[in-house]
């Protein structure tokens, strides 16, 4: 059907209606976030500790951070983490939704059940798995000695805990990476497969004649989604490990909040706006990656 | 006398890049009880001018008036919206409430209007049995095929006796046999009911059938205005011409000159003199195309009186006929044999009907 | 077939590997919050229903405000939310109006933000207005938290109802209110649903703005409680710990269950357009 551009009323009530429309959802938008994030902005380029008076700082905030030992860790520990779960999680969601994607009678239990790790909050997530990784009595230890292998302190030691961490965080999130794959693949018209069989191309070929190059725009916004959260990761790392042993585990959020806990709010923004930026350039980074990987293709 | 009058109606609208005019200066008057139809290729102009008669959309310049009333003008600022028109309309996909039933849909135009139950069920039960749908009443239209979609989309546009029926290509979705059994259903509901019909469609087979008087659009101006029989007979020029009729007209370049005091044209080197009725067309010094329809086209294998030598490009055999392509001065004409017997490169003889033959300035 | 046999037995392997993976570490929530003891993996089991009871009923572990205290909170933000996006998402959808592009993509960048660079500024806000510590002091930021998925998910679910079913409604007589009411809301019933649940089951599992602005029970949530969870006499206990994991966990999951279509729909969607 012929669709041209809409009608361009120029009537001002239709600007009202639009504006009442509009208007609730957008100022939640403004009071909730975007103050608070100006206002965050604003208290990182001030000093500002509980007790002491508020004064301008400028950027010595940001010096301060830059040369700050504890950000130099978080920031390391952070940066991993992203390398490692990223990919991790977007192989596993790849497998999982080829998994819930085949035809089969029970292809709604079988997505229920992989939804279920998502649905479970962060929190109890994080206890589930601290018991899971207790060294006397969790299941991981259980598993390793039925494989023949001495008890391992998961959460005690830093690679232990780096581990026991991006597990963790695989399990809660590969179901989205899944979903968001999901879609992608029920796009793709099953023509196309046919015509490969017909073709004589095996299914690895199909794999990755078809399917990968198809799927990549899906990815990228999967690849996009996890960069983000795994930069901003906190909940599960706050009741795993609380950041330790030594800091080893402290994510920025957590670096973060332990600032704004300690009272020293400028501080605490500052760090705040850092992530952000970092979230930022990081998307741009992924966007970028994403259009190359498509010109080469 | 309730008709409808739409008067120096202009729409233009702008999109990302420029501004688009959709319909430029449109004067057309709707008789009262008429089926009228506007025809057109895509993208000129037709559903808009409908979407603007509805109250859908605003004009940009021009008035609309229904027997007595404005119902829009822009100059004077006045607009009526389109649930106060007394308009019914019926969308190329129906648009039928999915989560309503078949008589919740035709009922809800009369309860906005707050009629009354019992009053609005007599009126949805004889609309729903004048469309032949009274026995579905409870379904849902997701369970129903296209055909009676329609019909319930018909259904709901009657139920409340509206001033004018407007339709947007509610035939295209429906498969052949199927369109062709509705079109007679359509024409002879509107001759029952007497409402003043505006019809829209690009296929010029419906327009011909359906229509009392047709108006063909392209690209917002309407190129003209009549009967079925006045289009096919008197086209003004060669869109329209090549427009109505199928196969189209075949539209051929010629040079016009003039040769022993008389004018002359060529067909493939064949040289003809002008029939006595088109003089009358023809100025010195502009370029003419001439039309001719494949009908009034006569083929022979030996060379007769008047015909001029031609090849044959292709062949269709329809069974009933057979289309054969040829050439003629730089373009391929279309014309019929009644016999089965032409072959493909075949040199043979073509004469035209002169009687039946168009010029157009061009 | 050699290929297809292989395929089955790989697809199979592959599933089950998969589907252990996943309920393991439910399964072993279950076992021992039903365990007496902690280290049950490899001794004996001993059934019981105590942890459960006490979670259930001791009143200084608060396990029930916690659970009542999420429930409203998350429900209240959901219903809020899907209405404010569903208002958003018919804006954007039946009006063209000048950048609408730009606005959708402002809104998108706000969701981008880490919580931490909020939390900071807006535990301020809501302790200049009193709301430290109350509902409203958490129900009002999760709206806002969740506002941009919702609107996403709903922009999709909005733009696939057809314009002619408007004009449809227009021409039988409607308001633009009355359409909206009539025809608009009903047909987008189901994505409206999809997005209340998304919504809830956001709010439901939201953590840092709870941690960082309720102090005591009153208005704190269940996830940050089960964080708090030390235990009353030295040794962290688990059986309960487990046993109030189970309870929060399980209404969850028999939502996704029973509405997994819906859920899957709705994200679906929003990925798509990306």
């Amino acid at each position: 059907m012929k669709n041209m551009s809409k009608k361009q009323r120029n009537i001002s009530s239709d600007s009202l209606w639009i504006a009442g429309f509009l208007f609730p959802g957008i100022a939640f938008l403004v009071i909730f976030i975007l103050i608070p994030v100006f206002g965050t902005l604003f208290t990182s380029l001030v000093s500002d500790i509980t007790f002491m008076k508020r004064q301008w700082a400028g950027l010595d905030n940001y010096i301060r951070l830059f040369n700050d030992s504890a950000f130099r860790q978080s920031l390391g520990f952070t940066i991993l983490f992203i390398l490692v779960s990223v990919p991790l999680e977007t192989v596993a969601g790849m497998g999982l939704a080829l998994l819930m994607h085949v035809k089969s009678p029970f292809r709604g239990v079988i997505r229920a059940i992989i939804l279920i790790p998502w649905a479970i909050p962060a929190a109890v997530t994080g206890r589930i798995w601290e018991v899971i990784y207790n060294v006397n009595y969790g299941l991981a230890n259980y598993l390793v000695s039925m494989a023949g292998f001495g008890p391992v302190n998961w959460l005690g030691t830093a690679s232990g805990a780096f581990i026991a961490i991006v597990l963790a965080d695989l399990w809660k999130t590969m179901p989205f990476v899944a979903i968001i794959i999901l879609a992608g693949l029920s796009s793709i018209p099953e023509t196309l497969y046919q015509q490969a069989r017909i073709d004589g191309a095996s299914f690895v070929r199909r794999f990755f004649s078809i399917t990968l190059p198809l799927l990549r725009p899906v990815i990228v916004v999967a690849l996009l989604f996890r960069t983000i959260d795994a930069l901003r990761i906190f909940d599960l790392i706050y009741i795993l490990t609380s950041g330790g042993p030594g800091g080893s585990t402290t994510s920025l959020s957590l670096l973060g909040y332990k600032y704004f806990i300690g009272g020293d709010y400028g501080y605490g923004s500052t760090l705040s706006v850092v992530i952000f930026l970092c979230a930022f350039l990081l998307s741009l980074v992924v966007i970028r990656l994403g259009r190359f990987s498509r010109e080469v293709s | 006398m309730n008709r409808l009058v739409i008067k120096n109606l202009s729409k233009k609208f702008k999109t990302l890049h420029r501004e688009v005019t959709a319909l430029k200066k449109i004067n057309l008057t709707v008789e009262s009880g008429e089926f009228f139809v506007l025809l057109g290729p895509s993208g000129c102009g037709k559903s808009t001018l409908l979407n603007i008669i509805a109250g859908l959309e605003h004009a940009s310049q021009g008035e609309i008036i229904f027997g007595d009333t404005l119902l829009s003008s822009v100059e004077k600022g006045k607009f009526v919206p389109p649930g106060t028109r007394n308009v019914a309309m019926v969308f190329q996909n129906y648009a039928l409430y999915p989560h309503m039933s078949v008589s919740e849909n035709i009922e809800f135009p009369l309860k906005i209007r707050k009629i009354e139950k019992t009053e609005r069920k007599r009126m949805v039960d004889e609309a729903a049995r004048m469309l032949s749908i009274d026995n579905m009443l409870d379904a849902k239209p997701g369970e129903l095929s296209g055909g009676q979609r329609q019909r319930v989309a018909i259904a709901r546009a009657v139920v409340r006796k509206p001033d004018i029926f407007l339709l947007d290509e509610p035939l295209s979705n429906l498969d052949a046999q199927l369109r062709a059994s509705t079109r007679n259903s359509l024409k002879s509901l509107q001759k029952r009911l007497g409402v003043t019909t505006i019809y829209v469609t690009h296929d010029q087979v419906e327009a011909m059938t359906l229509g009392d008087r047709v108006a063909l659009l392209k690209n917002g101006t309407v190129e003209q205005v009549g009967s079925p029989n006045e289009l096919y007979q008197n086209p003004k020029n060669t869109f329209v011409g090549g427009f109505i009729g199928s196969p189209p007209m075949n539209i051929i370049e010629t040079t016009i000159y003039e040769k022993d005091g008389k004018v002359t044209f060529r067909l493939n080197e064949t040289e003809y003199v002008l029939p006595e009725k088109l003089l009358q067309k023809i100025s010195k010094g502009e370029k003419y195309k001439l039309g001719i329809r494949p009908e009034h086209i006569c083929i022979f294998k030996e060379p007769v009186k008047d015909s001029f030598p031609s090849k044959v490009s292709g062949i269709e055999r329809l069974g009933r006929e057979t289309v054969v392509f040829a050439g003629c001065n730089l373009s391929t004409i279309t014309l019929f044999s009644p016999e089965d017997t032409v072959l493909p490169d075949e040199k043979v003889y073509l004469r035209f009907d002169m009687s039946r033959l168009y010029v157009f300035r061009e | 077939m050699n290929e297809e046999r292989i395929q089955k037995i790989l697809y199979y392997a592959a599933l089950i590997i998969a589907l252990l993976f996943v309920l393991a570490p439910v399964l072993f929530m279950i076992s021992m919050s039903l365990s007496e003891r902690a280290d049950f993996l490899g001794n004996r089991y001993i059934f019981t229903l105590k942890h459960f009871r006490e979670i259930l009923t001791t009143e200084s572990l608060h396990f029930m405000r916690y659970c009542l205290n999420s429930i409203v909170i998350s429900f209240v933000s959901a219903i809020i939310c899907t209405a404010a996006a569903g208002s958003g998402a018919y804006a954007f959808t039946r009006f063209h109006f000048r950048g609408r592009i730009w606005l959708l993509i402002a809104i998108l960048t706000l969701s981008m933000f880490p919580q931490i660079s909020i939390v900071g500024y807006l535990f301020r806000l809501i302790a200049d207005a009193g709301l430290i510590n109350t509902y409203t002091g958490l129900i009002l930021p999760y709206t806002a938290w969740i506002f941009p998925l919702s609107l996403w998910i709903l922009i999709s679910y909005f733009s696939q109802i057809p314009r002619d079913l408007d004009k449809a409604a227009y021409i039988d007589g409607c308001s633009p209110l009355q359409a909206i009411i009539h025809v608009i809301l009903p047909v987008a019933a189901p994505g409206m649903f999809s997005t209340l649940l998304l919504a809830f089951i956001s709010a439901f599992n939201e953590f840092m703005f709870a941690l960082m602005m309720t102090t005591d029970y009153t208005a704190r949530t269940v996830p940050v409680g089960i964080s708090l969870f030390q235990g009353l006499h030295g040794e962290i206990p688990w059986g309960a710990i487990m046993a109030a994991s189970t309870v929060t966990t399980a209404p969850v999951v028999i939502l996704t269950l029973m509405f997994q279509r819906y859920i899957i729909q709705g994200l679906t969607r929003g990925a798509i357009k990306g």
